[in-house]
Order: structure tokens, then sequence, then C-alpha cells
């Protein structure tokens, strides 16, 4: 099966809250298009995760509300939170709000992962696009893209 | 004008959601609603299957979106724009607004004070102010209806109100799961047939109650005259 695209690379904390666009063409139109993306860790165990937890709570909380350990203990381990969709000329082709880390999402006219629209894909630049919502530590990415 | 009982955000496995299309619409069928709006994470792929289940089944689906974004999640009911959520962003997220609801959509503020990041990023609204002037609803009660978040949600609510932004009160279950709480709906007061113009012309217009669902009235507000 052809690779359009193979990248993979480090997305440190200093990415959080962006987005990642990765270029790759698409020479010619194909019935359909194969993403296998991950990443990992998924899951943080920092030693600052109950107090990083602990301190979002305290934001959203009544100031008189107690906040009990084992209400925060329920959210730990945090998690690494890295999204995937695909673009062509600015527009969203679909997005796979996901919290497993490692997927395989398939795309042609007459059907799609869940997330995206079936459609014809037409030549053109795409980019695949990982949206940063929570990276906790460095986080490790592998992506390819196959027709 | 009558009030039908709405669930007006509701995720299924085209985000992270457990229920199929189908599911959702047959679970809400089931508690009794008139109709849900179908707001998944960053795409609205399963709204046209879920219209058709609806219409099957007999429960208005209204399409939608909730924009998850890194600074705030924001329900966009209707189905007539196309914005592009990555480009939302604290900068932008008030001109994005102005443009769905151009469009014809209604945008409602999500769990403005849910826990946030890193528990859940964009679960506590980090918006400026000004999205309260471009907004028509506000989720004045999310999820558990117990939640001690709800108190600040609440009170937030009415405070915004009493400064003249109109806002309608809604709720929002988040509904993911069939899970146990306790749970309520929004009362839209709808005039004429029961259809999504209408529902949105309900929420537009302030025509919107937070119930438990069997009359015990938790949210209203009036505004506007």
């Amino acid at each position: 099966m052809p690779k359009l695209l193979l990248a993979s690379g480090r997305i440190g904390t200093e990415a959080l809250h962006t987005h990642i666009r990765i270029p790759f063409r698409l020479t010619e139109a194909v019935e359909e298009l194969s993403i296998n993306y991950s990443y990992s860790p998924k899951k943080y165990f920092g030693e600052d995760a109950y107090s990083m937890a602990y301190a979002a709570f305290k934001r959203s909380y009544p100031e008189s509300e107690p906040i009990f350990k084992e209400v925060v203990d329920r959210e730990l381990p945090l998690n690494n939170h890295i999204t995937f969709s695909l673009e062509k000329d600015g527009v969203l082709l679909g997005t796979a709000h996901r919290h497993s880390p490692r997927n395989t999402f398939k795309i042609s006219e007459k059907q799609a992962s869940y997330g995206f629209y079936p459609q014809k894909l037409l030549p053109g630049e795409y980019f695949a696009v990982l949206s940063v919502h929570a990276v906790l530590e460095p986080v490790e990415y592998t992506l390819e893209v196959e027709v | 004008m009558r009030y039908y009982p709405f669930e007006l955000h509701c995720h299924t496995v085209h985000s992270d959601g457990s229920f199929t299309p189908e599911e959702l619409v047959k679970a809400a069928k089931a508690r009794g609603l008139s109709g849900i709006a179908l707001t998944d994470h960053n795409t609205a792929s399963g709204v046209a299957e879920a219209v058709e289940y609806g219409k099957k089944y007999g429960v208005l689906v209204i399409p939608g979106i909730e924009w998850t974004t890194f600074y705030g999640h924001i329900t966009i009911l209707g189905g007539h724009s196309d914005i592009n959520w990555t480009t939302v962003s604290p900068e932008t997220v008030t001109e994005k607004l102005i443009k769905a609801r151009a469009a014809g959509d209604v945008a409602i503020l999500a769990h403005p004070y849910r826990v946030g990041y890193p528990v859940c990023t964009g679960g506590m609204n980090e918006f400026p102010k000004e999205i309260f002037s471009v907004l028509d609803g506000y989720e004045a009660i999310s999820e558990d209806v117990g939640k001690p978040t709800n108190i600040r949600q609440t009170e937030e609510y009415y405070r915004l109100v009493s400064e003249g932004y109109s806002l309608s009160a809604v709720y929002g279950r988040d509904w993911h799961r069939n899970s146990e709480g306790k749970f309520a709906v929004t009362e839209l007061g709808i005039s004429g047939d029961l259809n999504v113009e209408n529902a949105l012309d309900a929420i537009r217009s302030g025509r919107t109650k937070i119930t438990c669902g069997s009359g015990e009235l938790l949210v209203t507000v009036k505004y506007g005259g």
C-alpha cells in the first residue's frame, strides 16, 4: 500500500494547546485513505499529578465546598490527549475526538470512520492536524497515511 | 405555546460517546424526551444518521456540534454553519460565534465551571467575557444536578442575566452513555410545529426552563419583555 506520509516525533509540553499541522499531497484522486495514528505515553504518573488535579478542582468549586481526596483521586492518573483531524484547503474533513492513543481511520467516498465525513478524495494538499489538548510530559507520536 | 422536554448536549460513537446514533435516539425516547441536539466533539458526522432515526422513533433531532476547544466548550445548534473548530481561540471566538449565528445557528456555553485542565481540557470556560454578548444560551446546570460546580454555574448565570446579557437557561447532561445520577431536562417553549427551527427560536427567545423532567422547576429566566 503506497505511503503518502510517514511521520514521527516528540510533542513536548511547550506544544500544549496548539494545533500541529503536518502536510501531505495527493497527486491524483484515490478511492480510500487509511491513517494509523498513535502516541505514547497516554497516562501521566508524575508526582505532581494530584496537586495539579486538586488545583483544577479548586478553580471550579465554590469556595466553601470541601474537595475530598477520593473525588480528586477518581481523576488520576491524568491523561495526555492529542486528537487527530484531517484538513484540506482549510476545511475539516473530520475529527476523531477519541481517548484511545492508538487508532486507525479510513475515509472513502462511500464510508468513513466515526468522526469523518465520507467524500471523494481529490488531488491537493492535505494536512494531518494533531491538536494538543493535554500534554503533561513529552509524548512520542507516529503517523502513517496510506492509499 | 407548549413546553417540550429536550436534552441539548449529547454524544455518540462519532466522538467519545458509547451510543450509536440509533441507541441515543432510542434512549431519548425511553426517557420521554421530545427532542435532542446531537453535539459530538468537533464533528457532525453522526447527524444525518441520527436525524433519520429521529424520524423513525419520533424524536426531534437538532443537528449540532460541540466546539471542544482548549479554552472552553460551546455547543452550536442548527447545522447551518461549517466553522473549522481548530480556528476557534480566545482571539477569534467572538467573530466565529457571530458568523455561526448569522448562518442561523444557536450558540450555548457548555459546563462553564466544569473542572478544567488537566482534568478536562477546556472544561472550564476561559474565553473572554465579550462572548456573553454573542451567545444565545448558558448551561446553568450540567451533568448530575448535585455537582458542586453547578452552584457556581447557576450563580454566574443569574449574575450575567442581572448584568443585562440575554442568555437562555439551558441544561446539558453531556450525555455520553447511560449512567446513574440525578439529571434534568431543558424545556423549550415552542409555538407552532415541533421542528428544528421552532426549537432554535425558543432558545434564541428565552423560552426555556430547566426542570427535573417531572415538572419541578430548577432554573428559568425571562428577559427582554
